[in-house]
């Protein structure tokens, strides 16, 4: 059982939606959507895709919290990421998702390619609201969760 | 009979699956390529911006050296020199060695009418801050003993903690920092010394004695309504007296790490004090600096001696 079967069966989630390179699943009580990467490249339609199938999660069971897991992941696509910031974050913010965590692979060189992309994204959409969104880093599902219960 | 393979629903469906496979491969090879140059671009970025702002601090720092350099030329242009001070007595030295370029531990000499006036001046602190209030002090010692024209050491102090007090703290903001001092009026004629200190002592050497006279135990302007104590020295045939700031005493070193120490640096004093000054000034030097080996100077060093 990998790390994530492990936590999310611990923690009692529910599968939502499944394709070959994501998944998202979710714990009503706790309110908390993850989406899991299940490859090292998600394709721009298939990221498209389980994204879109995460929002209806949130809308569907009033989720105020959400965990991206990308450990598995070893490249993403820069219009992927600028759809997932400006468009996607931006409507689930409008649904009351506000608080984000992300795990990210253990790579240090993944992490500055994370941060260069991000900052190209604040720099080419300097009116989006991501300042409204929280962001936190964190190492697995259940440091998420801790933070969220504490 | 053979099968043709070709064009079989499973080999065009394992095509397409290749295919399919191959096109994410290839898309996640330029997104990797693409990320690359992005985080190359972002840490040249970041790079140009640290070389920026190390260029800025440079500056900076050039100016404030610049500006501490002329500041210690304007605190140099009001220490007294050795030849001022070497006419007035038999002999003498003035040893300091500020912790930075300019700093809050200052000598004084003046001559007024039957009298002159030397002083070791500490101030709290170092550096920047002790510079200005121990140029404010000098000034205000100026003021009370030429102009005012008090004369008496108790006074002089007394008088200089009140104006002291009163213009640090006159602003809207209260100031905690102050000095100590050992001030010595020496009459030309009768070569009697009279002495006050702000929690700075007196060390008077004559044939066969020594003595630490203590000073009255406040600081100037620590409060208003402090009175400083005058004290009268007479001895007989040559007498040496010497003045100095907490700074030698309270400074690291030796084998063991502790401080100097008061008591270490009398008993220094009155090993040497045959000697004549300038060689007492050149041990004294060299046993600190050898006391203080690789700990840091923690604070100014000022002795001043004189021998009437």
């Amino acid at each position: 059982m990998n790390k994530f079967k492990e936590e999310i069966t611990n923690t009692k989630f529910t599968e939502f939606y499944s394709n070959n390179f994501g998944r998202c699943v979710y714990n009503k009580t706790l309110r908390i959507g993850v989406c899991e990467s299940l490859d090292q490249y998600i394709p721009v339609d298939q990221f498209m895709d389980i994204f879109l199938q995460c929002g209806e999660m949130i809308k569907n069971y009033d989720l105020k919290y959400f965990i991206f897991d990308k450990r598995a992941l070893r490249a993403f696509h820069q219009p992927s990421m600028e759809w997932y910031y400006i468009e996607w974050k931006q409507d689930m913010l409008k649904l009351g998702l506000k608080d984000h965590f992300k795990i990210l692979p253990n790579e240090d060189w993944f992490k500055k390619c994370v941060e260069a992309g991000r900052a190209e994204i604040a720099r080419d959409y300097p009116e989006s609201l991501l300042d409204q969104i929280n962001v936190t880093y964190v190492n697995s599902i259940q440091e998420a969760i801790d933070q969220i219960q504490s | 009979m053979t099968t043709d393979l070709k064009n079989s629903p499973v080999q065009t469906e394992t095509a397409d699956q290749m295919r399919k496979e191959l096109t994410v491969l290839k898309e996640r090879i330029n997104s990797q390529q693409d990320m690359l140059e992005r985080t190359t671009g972002f840490m040249s970025q970041i790079q140009s911006s640290l070389e920026q702002s190390k260029q800025k601090v440079e500056e900076k720092n050039k100016e404030t050296f610049d500006s501490m350099r002329y500041a210690e030329r304007l605190q140099q242009a009001i220490l007294p020199s050795c030849d001022e001070v070497n006419k007035a007595f038999i002999d003498s030295f003035i040893y300091l060695r500020q912790c930075e370029i300019i700093g809050g531990d200052l000598a004084y000499f003046i001559e007024a009418e039957d009298s002159y006036f030397i002083a070791a001046i500490d101030c709290t602190g170092h550096g920047i801050p002790g510079a200005m209030i121990s140029m404010m002090a000098h000034s205000l010692l100026d003021e009370i003993i030429m102009q005012h024209l008090v004369f008496d050491p108790g006074h002089i102090l007394t008088e200089l903690n009140r104006m002291l007090f009163s213009a640090l703290n006159g602003g809207k903001k209260e100031i905690k920092d102050g000095l100590d001092i050992s001030l010595c009026r020496v009459h030309k004629d009768t070569k009697k010394v009279s002495f006050s200190g702000a929690r700075r002592p007196l060390l008077h050497l004559s044939i066969g004695a020594s003595e630490l006279i203590k000073a009255t135990r406040a600081s100037i302007a620590e409060n208003p309504d402090s009175t400083f104590e005058t004290i009268d020295i007479e001895g007989e045939g040559k007498n040496k007296f010497y003045m100095f700031s907490d700074g030698i005493p309270d400074q690291f070193g030796g084998p063991k790490g502790k401080k100097f120490g008061t008591k270490r640096l009398v008993s220094l004093i009155s090993e040497i004090k045959m000697l004549n000054m300038k060689k007492q000034s050149e041990i004294i030097t060299n046993t600190i600096t050898s006391w203080q080996a690789n700990e840091p100077q923690i604070d100014d060093n000022l002795i001043i001696g004189f021998c009437i």
